[in-house]
Parts: C-alpha cells; sequence; structure tokens
C-alpha cells in the first residue's frame, strides 16, 4: 500500500535552477521539493523546458546556475556518485544496448549498480513478465517492436531499485492498451519510491500524479495536487460550446452578455466555455443567450475542469499549441 | 568486479557485430599473405647484363680477351655462397641492354670498354692505360644499388687475378644476427606482427564509441561504474581481440614459410601485449575526437595510416629527424609506440640480439603508452564522460 508522499522529507530538491542553450534560457529559476514517497508530474508543453530541468536533476545535465540535493545531499554533474545512483531514469528516447538480448541488459543494468546476480536474474525476469515482455526475453533489443523497446527502457530505469525514479514521458509512443499498462506499472512500482515523471498529457498528470509542476517556457507557472489546481481557476463545471465561424461582433455580444449573467466565459478559437457552478439547469438560459445574439452552436458537452484548463488560465495558450 | 560485466557485454557486442570482429582479425593474416606475393621470398636475387665490347689482344697465336673471361668468371662464381644472388647474362650491344633495364627485366647493365683487356695486362704505373667500365641503372632503385657494388666487386677480384696485382686489404662480410638467412618476406614479419595490433584502433574506438553513440552511455554514467572500470573492461576485449589476430598473423607466416626463432613466441606476446595497451590507449584519443562509429571510419584512418607506414610496420622507414639530445637523435616518429616495438621484434628476430637487449625499446613504449592513456582518458572523460 502506497504510504503516500511525506511533507517536509525531501528526497529530491531543486533550488533556483537555471539552464542555458547559447543564448535561450531553458530552465528559468526552477526551485521546487519533490516529497519521498511521492508521484510528482511535470506538466508543460514541448520545449517547456521538463526534459532539461530533470537530466539536471539526474546530474546529465550541467547547470548553468543552481543546485540539487539528492536525500539533502548536493550533487555534482558527471561524477559518479551514491547518493546520484538512488535514481533511476527513463530517458524520453529509448536507450537500449541493441545487440544484448532482453534479460541480458537488464540483468548487465542491475549489475552495474552492484546487485547481486541472483536478485538481478530474479527481477530480470519479474519484470519482463509483468510487462508482457517475457517472450521477448532472448531477443535481441535491436528486434524488438517501437512499443516493446519503449517498455524495456521503462524497466531499465528500475532494475537497481531505485529510491527515485525518473520516467520522461514514459507513455509517448505507446498504443491505449500498453499506455494503461506502463501507468498501472509505474503506480505499482512507485508504492514506496518516489516517481518523477514529464509529460504533455494532462490525462496522464492528473490520474498518476499526486503533486503536479505546471512549467512553460523553462518557469514553474503552478505547483499543486492536481485538484487544488483545477480548483484554483474556479468551482464549478464547464460548459464547452464550439460555435464554429460567425461573426465577430455577434460573438463579442454574446461573450458580454453571459459576463454580465455571472458567468465564468473563455474563448478559445471556436470553442466558447462557460463555467459556472451547479450548470445542467443554467444550460437553458445560456443557450437563449447565444440564440439572442445568433450564435449558432455546432457542439456542445459539459466537463470537469482539467489541468488543460489550468495550463490555458495560466499562459493563455493550449497545451497542445 | 563492475568492470568484468563491461567485459561480458562487450564481448557479447563484439561477437554479435561479427564483421568488424571478422574485418580486424583476418586484416593482419591478409596482409601477411600480401607481402608474401608482394616481396621475394627467396634468398633476393639481382640481374646483371654484361655488354662486352672488349677487342681484346693477339697474343702468339691467341686471341685473348679479358671481357669474355670476366663473363666467365662471374658466371662461375655464381655458385659461390657469396654471390649466389647476382645473375650475369650476356647482351649483344647497349641498346637492347638498355631495353632489358627499361623492362625491369635486369638491375644492373655493364659495359667493358674495347681497350679492357689492352688496360689491364699493360704496365702499372702512372702512364698505365685506364679502360672506363660504364654502369647503367636506375639508381633510386635498392637492386640497383647492391648488384652494382658486388659486380664492382667482382671485377676488382678479376682485374686482381688477371693483373697479378695484390691490394694490401681484403674484405669479409658477417651478417647481422639471422639476416643473412632470411628471405625478404621473412624481414617483414616482424613489423607485419605489430601491424596486425596496430588494426585494434579501429574495433577500439568503434567500441568505445559506440556507447556516446547509442546514449546508452548515459545510463552507465548515472550508475556506479567509473570510468577506469569502462575503459578496463572495454580494454580488455580488445587486448583479446589483439592477441587472436596476433596469433593468426603468425600461423600464417609460418603457413608462408617464415621459421621462428625458438623460445621467442613469449617475447613476441609480451611486445604485443604491451603494443596492445599503447594502441588502446591511443584509440582513447581518436574516441574522444568522435561522436559515432562513422566519425571513427573517417577520422580513425589518418592515426591508423600514421602508424602503419611511419612506424616501421608496414615498411623500414627512417622516421624523420627532429632534433639531437646527448648524442641522441631524436626521430619524429619515435613518438610513436610501434615504432619502438617493431625496432624491439627486429632486435631479437632479425639482428638476433637478446632479449635483454630490448630493454630501451620496452621503456619507450611502456612511457609512450603510459601517456596516451593519461591524454586519451582525460580527452575521452573530457568529451563523453562530463555532464554538458
Amino acid at each position: 500500500m502506497k504510504t503516500g508522499p511525506i511533507q517536509n522529507d525531501a528526497a529530491l530538491e531543486v533550488k533556483d535552477l537555471v539552464r542555458y542553450y547559447g543564448d535561450v534560457r531553458a530552465v528559468d529559476h526552477l526551485s521546487l521539493q519533490v516529497y519521498r514517497g511521492e508521484i510528482f508530474g511535470f506538466l508543460g508543453p514541448n520545449g517547456a523546458g521538463k526534459t532539461t530541468s530533470i537530466r539536471m536533476m539526474c546530474g546529465l545535465l550541467k547547470p548553468t546556475s543552481g543546485d540539487v540535493y539528492i536525500h539533502g545531499k548536493r550533487i555534482s554533474a558527471g561524477e559518479s556518485t551514491e547518493v546520484r545512483s538512488n535514481v533511476g531514469i527513463c530517458p524520453q528516447e529509448n536507450i537500449l544496448w541493441n545487440k544484448l538480448t532482453c534479460f541480458e541488459q537488464l540483468v548487465f543494468s542491475a549489475r552495474i549498480y552492484n546487485v547481486p546476480g541472483k536478485i538481478a536474474r530474479q527481477r530480470a525476469n519479474h519484470l519482463l513478465e509483468k510487462m508482457g515482455l517475457a517472450i521477448k526475453r532472448d531477443k535481441l533489443a535491436a528486434t524488438l517492436s517501437g512499443g516493446m523497446k519503449r517498455k524495456m527502457n521503462v524497466i531499465l530505469a528500475i532494475m537497481h531499485d531505485p529510491d527515485i525514479m525518473v520516467f520522461d514521458e514514459p507513455e509517448a509512443g505507446l498504443d491505449p492498451q500498453s499506455r494503461v499498462l506502463v501507468r498501472e506499472f509505474i503506480r505499482e512500482t512507485a508504492l514506496d519510491k518516489t516517481v518523477i515523471f514529464t509529460t504533455h498529457n494532462m490525462d496522464e498528470a492528473d490520474r498518476i500524479a499526486d503533486r503536479v509542476a505546471i512549467i512553460d517556457s523553462g518557469r514553474l507557472l503552478q505547483l499543486d495536487t492536481p485538484g487544488n489546481l483545477k480548483k484554483s481557476i474556479g468551482e464549478g463545471d464547464i460548459l464547452e460550446l464550439k460555435v464554429g465561424s460567425q461573426v465577430k461582433r455577434n460573438l463579442e455580444r454574446a461573450e458580454e452578455a453571459l459576463k454580465n449573467k455571472g458567468f465564468s466565459v473563455t474563448v478559445t478559437g471556436e470553442t466558447f466555455s462557460v463555467r459556472a457552478r451547479g450548470l445542467i439547469p443554467k444550460i437553458h438560459e445560456i443557450y437563449q443567450i447565444l440564440e439572442r445574439e445568433q450564435i449558432t452552436v455546432s457542439e456542445m458537452k459539459v466537463r470537469e475542469n482539467t489541468l488543460e484548463d489550468v495550463f490555458i488560465h495560466l499562459t493563455g495558450k493550449s497545451l497542445r499549441q | 568486479m563492475r568492470w568484468y560485466y563491461i567485459f561480458l557485454k562487450g564481448i557479447k557486442e563484439q561477437i554479435r557485430d561479427y564483421w568488424i570482429l571478422v574485418m580486424i582479425i583476418v586484416m593482419a593474416p591478409l596482409f601477411i599473405f600480401l607481402y608474401y606475393l608482394m616481396v621475394e621470398t627467396e634468398t633476393p636475387n639481382y640481374d646483371v647484363v654484361v655488354v662486352n665490347h672488349d677487342q681484346g689482344i693477339q697474343y702468339e697465336n691467341f686471341r685473348v680477351n679479358l671481357g669474355d673471361s670476366l663473363v666467365y668468371y662471374a658466371q662461375l662464381t655464381m655458385g659461390e655462397e657469396e654471390l649466389s644472388m647476382m645473375n650475369y647474362m650476356i647482351e649483344k650491344n647497349r641498346d637492347s641492354a638498355i631495353e632489358l633495364l627499361q623492362r625491369q627485366r635486369a638491375d644492373v647493365l655493364v659495359v667493358f670498354p674495347e681497350n679492357f683487356t689492352t688496360s689491364i695486362l699493360s704496365p702499372a704505373g702512372p702512364d698505365a692505360i685506364q679502360a672506363q667500365i660504364e654502369l647503367v641503372g636506375d639508381v633510386t632503385q635498392m637492386e640497383y644499388i647492391i648488384g652494382a657494388v658486388w659486380t664492382e666487386e667482382l671485377i676488382n677480384r678479376f682485374v686482381q687475378k688477371a693483373s697479378g696485382i695484390k691490394l694490401p686489404i681484403s674484405w669479409k662480410e658477417t651478417p647481422l644476427g639471422f639476416s643473412g638467412q632470411r628471405s625478404m618476406f621473412e624481414l617483414y614479419v616482424p613489423g607485419l606482427l605489430i601491424l596486425s595490433i596496430i588494426m585494434i584502433i579501429f574495433s577500439t574506438s568503434a567500441a568505445i564509441v559506440r556507447e556516446p553513440e547509442t546514449r546508452t552511455l548515459e545510463r552507465l554514467k548515472i550508475s556506479r561504474l567509473t570510468s577506469l572500470e569502462f575503459l578496463a573492461g572495454t580494454s580488455l576485449v580488445q587486448i583479446i581481440i589483439a592477441i587472436l589476430s596476433l596469433l593468426l598473423a603468425i600461423l600464417a607466416a609460418l603457413g608462408l614459410g617464415y621459421t621462428l626463432i625458438p623460445g621467442t613466441l613469449g617475447f613476441i606476446l609480451f611486445i604485443s601485449f604491451l603494443t596492445a595497451l599503447s594502441m588502446i590507449s591511443f584509440s582513447l584519443i581518436v574516441a574522444a575526437m568522435c561522436r559515432s562509429i562513422k566519425d571513427v571510419a573517417i577520422i580513425g584512418t589518418f592515426p591508423l595510416f600514421l602508424l602503419m607506414f611511419f612506424t616501421g610496420a608496414a615498411f623500414p622507414i627512417a622516421g624523420g629527424k627532429l632534433f639531437t639530445i646527448g648524442g641522441y637523435t631524436v626521430m619524429l616518429n619515435d613518438f610513436l609506440s610501434p615504432t619502438w616495438a617493431v625496432d624491439a621484434l627486429n632486435k631479437v628476430l632479425v639482428q638476433g640480439q637478446e632479449i635483454g637487449d630490448t630493454r630501451p625499446e620496452i621503456l619507450a613504449l611502456v612511457v609512450l603508452t603510459i601517456l596516451y592513456f593519461m591524454l586519451g582518458s582525460w580527452a575521452f572523460r573530457r568529451r563523453h564522460m562530463r555532464a554538458q
């Protein structure tokens, strides 16, 4: 059973982390704590600085300035230390030894962390079974499909049973079935571990993470539990109305009219998002206002707040943009 | 023991990546075979064509022509051990003889003048008639130089006998070590054995660069593995490949008629082991300059050719004089460790010196290996192991 995050007991802490690539500031004064035992999500669009941040946290990338602490001990990039070997990383790209079989590379990656041979072999067999790769145990990694390589990439990160596991876009490139399998796998293996993962998928972050850091252009925009983040942009449900191409003046008048009636309105492209508590009985009223302003609705749906809404609220743009 | 897991991984990868392995191992025996075909495998021969314009003299009822006698004398001496490599043949005129030289059917042309007999039989003294014997050939060719020297020696001997003149000096030649008993092919073999070790530059650099190229080095970097353990495990695989390649090269040489001096196999293996360490260290420098195996194939070619052709491994070379210090002339190729390995093997296998006499070469080999390793591991760590 998962114990949950132990607050004030930071497994990993970054202080004022900055990283430049030439003139581009990829990470901009990032400071945060990841608590022992929590699942911590980095949510942000592509190029937001998520991967750069976690590569610095693992010591694979040297920060321009700032510090990283693992279990309270400062780590230096490029140095092989016992502290740093408490981290297991699943990179965004599949990094495998193509000329080794699945079993061989799992055992090898455990042995270089001093895991005893018997335990390494048992763990390799167990993880292959769990990920549905047992049938490929003795096949060279080069012969695996993209999805299988992704799963191998995930289990290679945890073969040495690290305290902190870092997954960079773990579900990328997986079919829906494998996505669920990997998600469950991370959740199970994280029972007594600290998990950090990056994603640009709001559902993934919402479903797995105890806390989510929303990051854009290298800056930390907000950090909280998914529930609190969603609450932070307003209570209630959202009515999403697809209005298609309309006369701009009509749209502006409709937005104004809805706001006058006390609704919270966001217009993104051709979509009106109207937020309100106890929304369902108010749909008729909203619809009447739109009709009065000669707005034709092509699609309508009611949903709860998502992290996507939080991101739009914070940046004014969609995660997918 | 973590180096041992790198070693096991390296062995598996090398066997499964068998094209590079086969290429490296087969290259040395192939070179041995090519050299066997390229150089003369028997004792070398020098073809001398003789044009005799000697008019001779009439003495009572006899016609005396010492030019003809010299040709006959030369052909007789071809049976002697000392001059067995000389081959004399007669040509009627100078032009047809020149044509033989141009077609490389002969190495030296010697032309006896009309007054050859007259000059030999004339009384000695300040006013004696002097016949001018002409030597013709490509003066840049070693075959010409050796053929001409021995022809001069033969003519001098004949003239002394025919004229009754006795020089106050005589010559004796003693071949150094086994050089007199070795064919040209056998003289090349020590260098070619070192060449087989030099070839591992490719497989070593490729084995090291494969990790950063596929980014698997990132997994190793965050593990407890140290750079030294990584390099030790990788190097051991390459040492095994080098020794395997060397043994195949020795077997190929033996199969083609090379005679191994009893008691020298251990010495060859020892020198080869040191050279392998040296070449692995050198490969670190190459690997530090490369990001991919393709880079190794392009960038690695330059040092490979330098080490092959500028160290005496492929053929004997002077090495380019740099400066003299304390009476010792420092050559440019003294900074390339295979130079010392080739010298050490030549000392024992060709010149017949004692193994103990190769201490300076072994010392130089060890010092250069340490320097290469220090430079290579620093450059490799800086390029590939440290966080960017």
